[in-house]
C-alpha cells in the first residue's frame, strides 16, 4: 500500500533528496537544505544540530540496523550518525579541502568523495588523507563499498565509463567502459550497481559484473540500491513507473519518479508529493 | 621648457600612481582586473574614435558641419559619432553577410572609418558646463564600475552579448528561429561584436557608457542652444532629471540599445534644428536600427525640423533607406520583416497552433483602459516598481515638476516648442507600446531638455533650483539608493576582489550549470537553451535560448509536440539546458483560461513531460539542468 507522507516536502535544493537512509526519511526545510529526519517506525521528526547543504550531503544507512548516517564534505567534513536515541556528530572527522564535484558517501564509519581531479576515501578520523588522481564527471555522486569506491568519468571516446578503486589495494581503473555510458553508480553491501545503455549491471569486487537487467532507466535518478534489492524508473511507453528486483512496485496513473529503498521502505515521488510504499 | 613643471608632476603622479596600486599591502584591487578593463577601455575609444572621423567627414562634405557646430555648444560631435556608429554596423553588416565575422576582418570598418579624419574635417570637441561635466564624471564612474564587473542583465545574457557571442562562434549573422534576436536589426550587436573579440564583454558595455555621457553632453549643448536664457541652469536641470533616475543609471553600464538610441535621436533632433537633411536622415536611420522604438521621437522630430516639407519626405525616405538592410535581410531569409516582433505564424518551420503573440502589452504597466491612459504620466513615475511589471523601473519625477512651467515657457518662447513636441509625441508612441520605463529613455533627454528649457524661460532660478532639489531628495531613495546597492554588490567583481566565476554563481541563477556545460560538455557539442536566458555564458554553439515570454522555446514546443526533442535531435542538437520555470496565472490576468493553458502551460507541461521520456539527465544544479538528447528512442 502506497501513502503520501505529507510530513516530508519535495523542496530539497537538490531534488535527489528526500531519501531513505536506514529507517529515516532525510529530509528539507524551507530553504531546502536537509534539517529533519523521520523515523518511519514512529512517525517521530526530529532535527539535525545543524543544517546540510545537500548537494554536499551523501547518506546511507549506519553502522547500527535501522540507523542512518550523513555526511557533508567541503572543507569541515561534518559527520552524523542517527539512531533511535537522536543525532550524535562524529568528532575529529578529517578535513576534505574543496568542493566535492558530486555527493559524497558515507557509512557511518567511512567518507568518500569525488573532488574536481582526484578522489578522495578515508576511515573518517584517520589523520592519514589518501587521494587518487581521476577526472570525475562531476553530479553523480561517488559509492562507497568500503573498501572499494566508485565513479563515473569521462572516457576517452567522451562518453561516460564507471571507475572504481580499492583503498589500500588496488588502483583506480574502469570497471564498466565504452562503448555506450555507463553512469549513475551506486552501492550496497553486494558491491556496485550502476546504468550501462538499457541495463542495470551489478558489480562485486571479487567477481566483476555478476548481473544485468534489461531494463530502460537511468536518465533521470539513479537507481537505489540496499540488500542486495535493485530499484529503479521503468519507462513504458507513456508512462514511467519505479521497479523493484523483489517485485515491490509503485506503479499507476501518472509517473513514479526517483526511488529510494531501505528495507521494507520504497520512497519515491508522484505528482509533486513524496509517496513510501512498504513491503508485505 | 615652460612645459616642464607640468610634465613632472604627471610623470610623478603616474609613478605614485602606479606605486599605489603595488605596494597596497592588502590589494584593494586586482592589476590583472584593471589591465584588462584599461584594455577595454582603450580599445574601445580608438574604435569609436575612428568611426567618428567618417562621420565628421560627412558633416564636412555636405556643409552640415558649420550650423551643427556653431556658437559656443557645438553638437557636430554628437551627429559625427552616431553617423560612426552607423556606418561601423552597416559596414559589419556586409563583413557578415559575407562570413567574414572573425577578429580580424572585423577591425576593417573601424580602419576604413578612421581614414575620414585625413579630410580634417574641423570637428569641435564637446564643451559642456561644469555642473553637467561634473554629473558626467559622476554617471562615468557609475558605467566603469558596473561595466567592469562580469555581465548579469537578462538582456545581456540573452541578446545584447548573446548575439555577438553567437556570430563571433559561428563567423557570420544569426537569425531565424534558432536565433530569434539576431533578426532583429544588428547596428549595434555587429560593433558589439568586434569589442567583443577584441577585449571582452567589458567593452561592447563601454560602448554604452560611453554613449550615456553623450547624451549628458548632449543634453548640454542642446539646452545651452535652445534655452531662451539662463542655459547652464537649464543644461543642469536636463542633466539631473537623467542622472537621478534608476532607469537611466541602470543602463549606463549595460550592453544595451536604449542609450544609443537616445544619443541617435538627439543627433537627429540637432540635425533637424540645424536643417542639416542628410544628418538628420543618417541620425534617424541609426536610432531606429538601434531600436524601433525610437520610432515615436523620430516622427515627432520630422515634424519638427526646420527642412522645406519637400526635403523632409526625402530625409525621410533616406531614414528608412538606412533600416531597409534589416528588413531585406529577412525577407530574403524568408522570415517577416519585422520577426521576431511578428510572423511567427509564418515560419517555414509551421505556424503554431492557436495564438503565438511575441508579447502581451497588457502585461505591463497599470492598465490600458481610457482611466488608465489619463493616469499614465502619474503612474509611470510615482507608482513605477524596479522588480515588477509595473513599468519595470523607475524615473526622476522632476517631468512632472516641470511640466507646468515648461508649458508656459513654450507659450511664450518658441524656441523650446520643438523639443517638448519631439518629448510628447515620443511619449504618446511609448504609451502605445508596452509600459517599460527603459523604452522611454530614448525620447527621455529630448524631453528632458525641453521641460528645463522651457522652465527656465518663465520661471526665478532660485525658486527652480529649490523645487529641483526638493523633488530630487524626495525621490533619491527609490532611484538612487537602489543603484548604490547594485553598485555595491558589484565592486568587489569590478575591482578583481571576487573573482568572475564566484560573483557569476551567486548572481545568475543558471550560473553554476552553465560553469559544469562548459567544463564538460564536448567541445563540439551544440546546445539548445529552453527557458534559460544564459547564452552568453556558454562556451558551445547555442540555439534557442529566451525572449520576452521565453517566446522561441514555447514555439518549438508548440509546433513539434511530442517530437520536440526528436525535432531538435535532427537539427544537430546534442544537449539541453533548461530552466525550470513556470508561467504564473496572476501574470495574465487579460487572458482566457484556455488561451492561457494552450500558449503557456501546455507547452511547458509538455516539455517536463518529454523530457522524462527522451532525454538524459547529466546535471542538476538549482533550477537548472542539463540533459543529453541520445539517438531517437534508445536508453542512455
Amino acid at each position: 500500500m502506497a501513502v503520501p507522507l505529507y510530513a516530508v516536502e519535495d523542496n530539497c535544493a537538490d531534488r535527489r533528496y528526500p531519501a531513505l537512509a536506514g529507517d529515516w526519511v532525510v529530509a528539507c526545510g524551507k530553504g531546502g537544505q536537509i534539517d529533519r529526519l523521520l523515523h518511519l517506525p514512529d512517525g517521530r521528526t526530529i532535527p539535525l544540530p545543524a543544517p546540510l547543504d545537500p548537494r554536499r550531503t551523501g547518506i546511507a544507512a549506519g553502522p547500527a540496523p535501522g540507523s542512518a548516517a550523513l555526511v557533508q564534505v567541503g572543507g569541515v567534513v561534518r559527520l552524523f550518525v542517527v539512531g533511535p536515541e537522536g543525532v550524535s556528530e562524529v568528532a575529529d572527522v578529517t578535513r576534505l579541502p574543496g568542493e566535492p564535484a558530486g555527493l559524497p558517501a558515507t557509512d557511518g564509519e567511512h567518507v568518500a568523495a569525488v573532488m574536481d581531479t582526484r578522489v578522495e576515501a578515508l576511515v573518517a578520523t584517520d589523520k592519514v588523507r589518501p587521494s587518487w588522481s581521476a577526472a570525475p564527471i562531476g553530479w553523480q555522486g561517488v559509492a562507497l563499498a568500503w573498501p572499494w569506491v566508485a565513479w563515473v568519468q569521462q572516457g576517452a571516446d567522451g562518453t561516460e565509463d564507471v571507475w572504481a578503486l580499492e583503498v589500500g589495494g588496488q588502483p583506480p581503473a574502469p570497471i564498466a567502459h565504452g562503448p555506450g555510458q555507463q553512469r549513475l553508480v551506486v552501492a550496497d553491501e553486494d558491491g556496485f550497481a550502476f546504468v550501462s545503455d538499457g541495463q542495470l549491471m551489478r558489480w562485486r569486487p571479487d567477481q566483476g559484473v555478476t548481473a544485468s537487467l534489461d531494463t530502460d532507466t537511468g536518465f533521470l535518478s539513479p537507481p537505489s540500491a540496499d540488500a542486495g534489492v535493485l530499484c529503479w524508473e521503468q519507462r513504458e511507453d507513456d508512462d514511467i513507473d519505479v521497479i523493484c528486483s523483489d517485485g515491490l512496485s509503485a506503479a499507476g496513473e501518472g509517473d513514479q519518479l526517483r526511488p529510494s529503498r531501505s528495507g521494507r521502505w520504497l520512497l519515491y515521488r508522484h505528482e509533486g508529493r513524496v509517496w513510501l510504499r512498504t513491503a508485505p | 621648457m615652460k612645459h616642464l613643471p607640468t610634465v613632472a608632476l604627471l610623470l610623478l603622479a603616474v609613478g605614485l600612481g602606479a606605486a599605489t596600486l603595488l605596494v597596497d599591502p592588502s590589494p584593494a584591487a586586482e592589476l590583472s582586473q584593471l589591465r584588462s578593463v584599461g584594455w577595454s577601455l582603450a580599445v574601445t575609444a580608438l574604435a569609436v574614435g575612428a568611426v567618428t572621423g567618417a562621420g565628421a567627414a560627412v558633416l564636412s562634405r555636405t556643409q552640415a558641419l558649420a550650423s551643427l557646430d556653431e556658437g559656443e555648444a557645438p553638437v557636430g560631435w554628437l551627429v559625427a559619432s552616431v553617423l560612426g556608429l552607423l556606418f561601423w554596423g552597416l559596414g559589419s553588416l556586409a563583413l557578415g553577410a559575407a562570413g567574414l565575422l572573425t577578429p580580424v576582418a572585423l577591425a576593417i570598418p573601424p580602419v576604413l572609418l578612421g581614414l575620414g579624419w585625413l579630410t580634417r574635417p574641423g570637428l569641435r570637441r564637446p564643451s559642456p558646463t561644469p555642473a553637467v561635466a561634473a554629473i558626467a564624471a559622476v554617471v562615468g564612474v557609475v558605467g566603469l564600475i558596473d561595466a567592469s564587473a562580469p555581465p548579469i542583465d537578462t538582456d545581456e545574457l540573452y541578446q545584447h552579448l548573446a548575439l555577438p557571442t553567437r556570430m563571433l562562434r559561428q563567423g557570420g549573422l544569426v537569425g531565424g528561429v534558432f536565433h530569434a534576436d539576431g533578426s532583429r536589426p544588428l547596428l549595434l550587436q555587429l560593433p558589439f561584436a568586434a569589442l567583443l573579440s577584441w577585449a571582452g564583454d567589458t567593452a561592447p558595455r563601454l560602448l554604452t557608457v560611453g554613449s550615456a555621457l553623450g547624451v549628458l553632453l548632449g543634453v548640454d549643448a542642446l539646452s545651452r542652444r535652445l534655452a531662451p536664457r539662463r542655459p547652464r541652469l537649464a543644461a543642469a536641470l536636463a542633466a539631473i532629471t537623467l542622472a537621478t533616475s534608476w532607469s537611466f543609471l541602470h543602463d549606463v553600464g549595460l550592453a544595451a540599445n536604449n542609450l544609443p538610441t537616445a544619443l541617435a535621436v538627439l543627433a537627429a533632433l540637432s540635425s533637424a534644428l540645424a536643417g542639416a537633411p542628410i544628418a538628420l536622415a543618417l541620425s534617424a536611420g541609426a536610432a531606429l536600427s538601434f531600436k524601433y522604438t525610437a520610432a515615436g521621437a523620430i516622427v515627432g522630430i520630422w515634424l519638427v525640423a526646420r527642412l522645406p516639407i519637400r526635403t523632409r519626405v526625402w530625409a525621410g525616405l533616406l531614414a528608412l533607406a538606412c533600416v531597409t538592410p534589416w528588413w531585406a535581410r529577412n525577407a530574403i531569409d524568408g522570415l517577416h520583416p519585422l520577426f521576431p516582433y511578428a510572423g511567427w505564424d509564418q515560419l517555414s518551420t509551421g505556424a503554431p497552433p492557436g495564438s503565438l503573440q511575441f508579447q502581451y502589452l497588457e502585461k505591463y504597466g497599470t492598465g490600458r483602459s481610457l482611466a488608465d491612459f489619463v493616469w499614465l504620466p502619474w503612474n509611470a513615475v510615482m507608482t513605477a516598481e524596479i522588480g515588477s511589471f509595473r513599468f519595470l523601473g523607475r524615473i526622476s519625477p522632476l517631468p512632472l515638476l516641470l511640466a507646468i512651467p515648461a508649458a508656459v515657457g513654450a507659450w511664450q518662447h518658441r524656441g523650446v516648442r520643438a523639443p517638448l513636441a519631439v518629448g510628447l509625441v515620443g511619449a504618446l508612441a511609448w504609451s502605445a507600446g508596452p509600459h517599460w520605463l527603459r523604452h522611454m529613455l530614448p525620447v527621455l533627454p529630448v524631453l528632458a531638455v525641453g521641460l528645463s528649457s522651457g522652465a527656465v524661460g518663465c520661471m526665478r532660478p532660485e525658486a527652480l533650483l529649490g523645487a529641483t532639489t526638493l523633488v530630487s531628495l524626495a525621490a533619491a531613495p527609490a532611484n538612487l539608493a537602489p543603484m548604490l546597492t547594485h553598485l555595491a554588490d558589484r565592486l568587489p567583481a569590478a575591482l578583481g576582489q571576487e573573482s568572475r566565476a564566484d560573483y557569476l554563481h551567486r548572481a545568475v541563477r543558471s550560473a553554476p550549470a552553465i560553469t559544469w556545460a562548459n567544463e564538460h560538455l564536448p567541445a563540439d557539442a551544440k546546445v539548445a537553451l529552453l527557458y534559460d536566458w544564459s547564452t552568453h555564458l556558454l562556451e558551445r554553439d547555442s540555439v534557442l535560448g529566451s525572449v520576452e515570454d521565453h517566446v522561441p522555446t514555447r514555439y518549438w514546443l508548440l509546433v513539434h509536440g511530442d517530437d520536440s526533442l526528436d525535432a531538435l535531435a535532427e537539427q544537430g542538437v546534442t544537449h539541453l539546458v533548461v530552466g525550470r520555470f513556470r508561467f504564473l496565472r496572476k501574470w495574465y490576468p487579460f487572458l482566457q483560461d484556455d488561451v492561457f493553458n494552450e500558449v503557456f502551460k501546455d507547452p511547458t507541461d509538455l516539455l517536463d513531460r518529454r523530457l522524462l521520456r527522451d532525454a538524459t539527465l547529466i546535471y542538476e544544479a538549482g533550477h537548472t539542468r542539463i540533459y543529453r538528447l541520445d539517438p531517437a528512442h534508445e536508453s542512455p
